[in-house]
């Protein structure tokens, strides 16, 4: 379902968390608010699912073509994914699950059997089953978050909200969860949005990426979109590694990813800079030099490949030649 | 049998554990153990005869009934002024967080004579009454309103902690699954809050069982009416009867003591599920 937003405004006493936001989101998108803390990506998530509301009169939410900006979260089906699950400790994994139906009012509530076959349906679906029994408490850090994510679905969720959803989990468990949790999305194929501050976790996972810095949007576009034409610096640094260099003779910044950055002999004539090899890390495909400007004493990060380190030779101390192989400043 | 014991990084158990035995039998076993030592004097037939009268009997179901009415009530409005207390601010809430522990401070022979003072029949309150026939000090009522004002803060800071640690991401998610905010706390908040709720509630009827103080005065103390067991037993004691007041004593140890035992066995059964 679509999620238009339109103007929103949020502020906590004096702090604006948001100011003037505009977000249009088509159907069965799945959606990164990628940003640093305190950007309001969550606030702009909470708001979404009616667990906070804009200043009065500044903004509106719009959900499938009705504005629901005054409704409670009770009214919205939104399915909402909390960072640390908050799942409820009472209960076991079915309950859990089969909450949103057993607090549904008795005329649209399913009988005792139709909620059980869409609870082991739902465990099914996100690979728990044989489960249902265990409390929270008994879960790993991945268990609850599918838990979390089958409660949410219960509901038949118009759109899926979820809060840093892998931020509590150690690194493996949460590239396994990313992984499936694009799979299935294609498979439910509700509209989800996805608050992250980790820029490689959006870029992997979303169709759409909306980069958010203080409250306000910054740029707007698919992964590669973001990543390869930045709209403003903060995306460009934000978004992977970034150098900032200076060309000698011109005032102007420019902003090089480190593959972006060619490493020449240092005699070589279409060098544009010269400068000393400060540090050097080779593992994996690529070598990671730490350079350091002759020109202007900065430093410059440059990813070039095994092969190349090998065929030039190049160690620590060495000096060499860079060029620049980008036009943007 | 030494190597049999699991390693634990928690040091000193032998020794801690003798003092927790040694410290618990000194100041709470052993003193207690003189109660039946000293009413087995009696014989079973003495105990019997002492304790198988109507005024006995008549203080039992007294001190016992109303002490459980005592829990109960503070249970309901604890968990409800608990509540109040930790999840809204409103001018005056530190004076009267402040107030909760009072009952706790107070000399319970002073929160007697205040009560008394304000129920009885010329007292502000008494004298309200009086035009309906309602009787509050010098009768049951009195005695329950006793019980309750000592046994509160009992309550109210167990609860406290637990409401104020309370994740309040679950009553959150609770409202995006479509629960209204009666079904988020019968569901989520409340079934969390029980076994505080059952400890607090068991401490105000423990404290209430044992009171003295605060009830004589406005209790009227007349013999099958409104004496308490306590009460009975010290009149037993002014008569020099130390006997039949050690049996009293000890029979009330019996109840209380397996109420309690019943009580925790409940409370264990909830935190099992409860565990977190």
């Amino acid at each position: 379902m679509s999620i238009v937003v339109q103007n929103l405004r949020r502020t906590f006493g004096t702090f604006q968390a948001l100011r003037g936001i505009n977000l249009e989101i088509a159907d069965h998108q799945l959606v990164a608010l990628l940003g640093p803390s305190g950007s309001g990506k969550t606030t702009l998530l909470r708001i979404i699912g009616g667990l906070d509301f804009p200043d009065s009169g500044q903004g509106s939410v719009v959900i499938n073509e009705e504005d629901v900006t005054d409704r409670p979260a009770a009214e919205r089906k939104a399915g909402f994914v909390f960072q640390h699950y908050a799942l409820f400790n009472h209960l076991s994994v079915f309950e859990n699950v089969a909450f949103g139906l057993e607090v549904r009012p008795q005329k649209i509530r399913p009988g005792k059997d139709a909620i059980r076959d869409r609870v082991l349906e739902l465990l099914r679906l996100v690979q728990l089953q044989g489960l249902e029994q265990r409390l929270p408490s008994e879960l790993s850090g991945g268990q609850r978050q599918r838990v979390a994510l089958a409660r949410a679905l219960a509901i038949d969720p118009k759109v899926l909200l979820l809060d840093e959803p892998f931020g509590a989990l150690d690194a493996k468990v949460r590239k396994d969860l990313r992984r499936w949790l694009r799979a299935f999305h294609r498979e439910i194929g509700v509209t989800t949005i996805f608050v992250t501050h980790d820029q490689q976790e959006a870029l992997e996972l979303a169709d759409v990426v909306v980069v958010m810095n203080q409250g306000q949007i910054e740029q707007i576009g698919s992964p590669q979109q973001v990543y390869d034409h930045p709209a403003t610096p903060f995306v460009y640094e934000f978004l992977g590694d970034v150098n900032k260099v200076r060309k000698p003779g011109r005032p102007d910044l420019f902003y090089v990813r480190p593959h972006e950055v060619r490493i020449l002999f240092a005699g070589d004539a279409a060098a544009e800079l010269h400068a000393t090899i400060e540090h050097l890390f080779a593992a994996g495909p690529s070598a990671r030099l730490t350079l350091r400007l002759q020109e202007s004493r900065e430093t410059l990060d440059a990813d070039i490949t095994r092969q190349q380190l090998e065929e030039m030779g190049l160690s620590e101390g060495d000096e060499v030649g860079i060029h620049l192989a980008l036009s943007r400043s | 049998m030494q190597a049999k014991r699991p390693r634990s990084i928690l040091p000193g158990f032998g020794l801690s554990l003798g003092f927790t035995l040694a410290y618990l039998g000194l100041v709470v076993l052993f003193p207690l153990l003189m109660v039946f030592v000293k009413a087995s004097g009696l014989g079973w037939r003495g105990i019997f005869e002492a304790l198988w009268t109507s005024r006995v009997w008549a203080a039992c179901r007294l001190s016992f009934g109303l002490s459980i009415i005592a829990g109960l009530l503070n249970g309901v409005f604890g968990l409800l002024i608990a509540w109040v207390l930790t999840r809204y601010t409103f001018p005056g809430r530190r004076f009267l967080e402040a107030s909760v522990d009072l009952p706790f401070a107070m000399p319970t022979a002073v929160a007697g004579i205040a009560l008394t003072t304000l129920y009885a029949p010329n007292g502000w309150i008494g004298s309200l009454l009086k035009p309906y026939d309602i009787k509050v000090a010098f009768a049951p009522p009195g005695i329950l309103i006793a019980l309750v004002f000592i046994g509160l803060p009992f309550v109210v800071r167990t609860l406290q902690p637990v409401l104020e640690d309370f994740e309040t991401a679950q009553e959150e998610a609770s409202a995006t699954l479509g629960a209204t905010r009666w079904q988020t706390f019968r569901r989520v908040v409340f079934p969390q809050l029980v076994p505080a709720l059952i400890t607090g509630t068991t401490l105000a009827f423990a404290r209430a069982v044992g009171e003295y103080g605060s009830v004589v005065f406005i209790a009227g103390n007349m013999p099958g009416k409104t004496e308490i067991l306590p009460l009975l037993i010290i009149t037993k004691l002014e008569q020099y009867d130390y006997e039949g007041a050690t049996a009293l004593a000890a029979m009330m140890l019996v109840v209380s003591f397996v109420l309690l035992l019943v009580i925790n066995f409940l409370q264990r059964k909830t935190l099992v599920r409860n565990v977190a």
